[in-house]
């Protein structure tokens, strides 16, 4: 059991412990305190309620999200999601394989693109020579260090009646274009679409089937509780240390007195490891998941566990995805690479996100475990949410980005 | 009593998986032949990603259809399975042929002799660890 839930916790890497969601919970709490604590858990109640679904569809039917969707709603359809993903995944891969390199930079004092052709290097050596298990199972163990983050909130001793009532969405009381840019780049962040595939495609390669319906149900609930909470303990620890300071975070070096605060001279250590593993781990994520969107979107062969020479579409897919994206982060600055790419997240949700109410529904697929009403009710309001979000990301990325 | 086909729902955009339950492709075209005073019949599917695009704009698959004779100028660009072979269709369509023997792996075998049998690991067969 402890280990069927690396799945939900290299997903939960994937969506909450990437750059994107560092760097957001990190300026979201140094800004605004607890305010805004309110929108990482109602994300990750989002996100636990979409990845549940998606493991169900892929135990039930054994099809992923990709599959199903091309299938189900026809590829004129899907070439939107296809065309979307291809570019935000690449722009992902290049957040992440930025944020490792700054890891190095943090800890060396180099610049950070000296690392870069290194960290595409070994994330490509890891997808090329690594299996499903290897790679879920090492990065699930090694990312636990991010729980440095909930046992540094701990010990700065917040005042956990304060962080209780930014559990309740409030309107903000200054900045409020700010304010509203760090809510949908905290949704932007979690509800990442490739989080989505990666997490069903993981089921099959896991050969879920019914019976492990109850693991999944599990595996989603608390993997993705894992993420929320490092999330939040982030954000704590950005508002208690940071905030009273009235320290921004700009750069990825101004995020480091987060664990500098309640860890002293091991503070940069915890901070480097913590956001070298998790980007890696994010890295491995959507590498992955740009092959298995290509292979599950024309029908090739794909599994990580089978050799490149077994599956080479799916080997020659990821391996290219490396490239472009390392070249990306040469040229731009990791963390504005990293908060175009919430906002791209936030614009490109609807389109997966609006099929899972229809698949959901399908018993060709679902066969008895389709969902109930208030299933319905709930994934109706993450679409409707999903789409406010659309609207709004790009024109707050402009006002308070 | 035989059931109607439903075309749209139950083939195109499906999985193929052949006889030894191997994925060749999906199903990104049907070809029908039209009958005069008769209606038309489905004789097969085409799996290609031409004509996946195609159906998207016709300007678009005709663009990936030359990118793909650039890259390699001899290999087909797409497989016709004759609808006789399906046995099966669903949320997947099964055929009764071995895929090894059509054309729906000359990708596959390009990319693995161009990239893969050239990188260091790229030569084993089976899963990764054994």
């Amino acid at each position: 059991m402890i280990l069927q839930l690396a799945l939900g916790i290299i997903t939960a890497i994937g969506g909450f412990l990437d750059a994107g969601s560092l760097a957001t919970a990190a300026v979201a709490g140094a800004l605004f305190g607890f305010q805004l604590v309110w929108v990482v858990v109602v994300a990750t109640g989002c996100i636990i309620l979409l990845t549940e679904m998606c493991g169900r569809l892929a135990a039930v039917s054994r099809h992923t999200l990709t599959d199903a969707i091309r299938e189900r709603l026809g590829f004129r359809y899907f070439a939107a999601p296809l065309a979307a993903e291809i570019v935000v995944d690449i722009m992902v891969l290049a957040a992440e394989i930025g944020g490792v390199a700054m890891a190095l930079h943090l800890a060396t004092g180099f610049d950070y693109r000296l690392f870069v052709p290194a960290v595409a290097l070994v994330l490509w050596a890891l997808l090329w020579f690594g299996n499903f298990s290897v790679i879920e199972n090492a990065i699930a163990f090694l990312g636990l260090v991010t729980l440095a983050f909930v046992f540094g909130a701990l010990r700065m001793h917040p005042s956990w009646t304060e962080v209780a009532h930014g559990a309740v969405p409030s309107l903000p009381s200054h900045d409020r274009a700010s304010y509203w840019f760090n809510a949908v780049s905290i949704v932007g962040s979690v509800l990442q679409p490739f989080v989505l595939n990666f997490y069903a495609s993981g089921a099959v390669e896991e050969k879920w089937r019914v019976k492990d319906l109850w693991l999944n149900r599990t595996v989603a609930g608390l993997g993705m509780s894992f993420g929320g909470a490092i999330a939040l303990g982030l954000l704590v620890l950005a508002a208690t240390v940071l905030g009273p300071r009235g320290m921004h975070v700009d750069t990825y070096e101004q995020a480091v007195p987060v664990l500098v605060g309640p860890f002293g001279e091991w503070g940069l250590s915890l901070f480097v490891a913590a956001l070298g593993i998790a980007c890696l781990g994010a890295a491995a994520d959507v590498g992955l998941n740009f092959a298995y969107l290509l292979s599950q979107g024309f029908g090739w062969n794909w599994s990580e566990n089978l050799k490149p020479h077994e599956d080479a579409r799916f080997a020659a897919a990821y391996s290219a995805a490396v490239v472009p994206a390392a070249l990306l982060v040469m040229l731009f600055d990791p963390l504005q690479v990293t908060l175009l790419t919430m906002a791209l997240n936030a614009v490109i949700a609807p389109l997966i996100v609006f099929p899972l109410l229809i698949l959901m529904n399908d018993k060709q697929y679902l066969r008895d475990h389709t969902n109930g009403v208030i299933s319905n009710l709930l994934v109706s309001a993450v679409v409707i949410l999903a789409f406010a979000v659309a609207v709004v990301a790009i024109p707050l990325e402009i006002l308070g980005g | 009593m035989d059931e109607p086909l439903r075309l749209v729902r139950n083939v195109l955009d499906k999985q193929i998986y052949d006889a030894n339950d191997v994925r060749l492709g999906k199903v990104d075209g049907v070809v029908l032949l039209s009958r005069q005073g008769r209606p038309p019949r489905v004789i097969a599917l085409v799996s290609s990603m031409p004509t996946a695009w195609r159906r998207l704009s016709p300007r678009l698959g005709d663009w990936i259809e030359r990118f793909q004779r650039w890259l390699a100028p001899d290999l087909r660009v797409g497989t016709r399975i004759r609808f006789e072979h399906v046995v099966h269709t669903g949320i997947d369509v099964n055929v009764d042929i071995d895929g090894t023997k059509t054309d729906a792996f000359v990708w596959e075998n390009w990319i693995r002799k161009t990239f893969v049998e050239k990188m260091p690991g790229g030569t084993g067969s089976g899963e990764k660890g054994e």
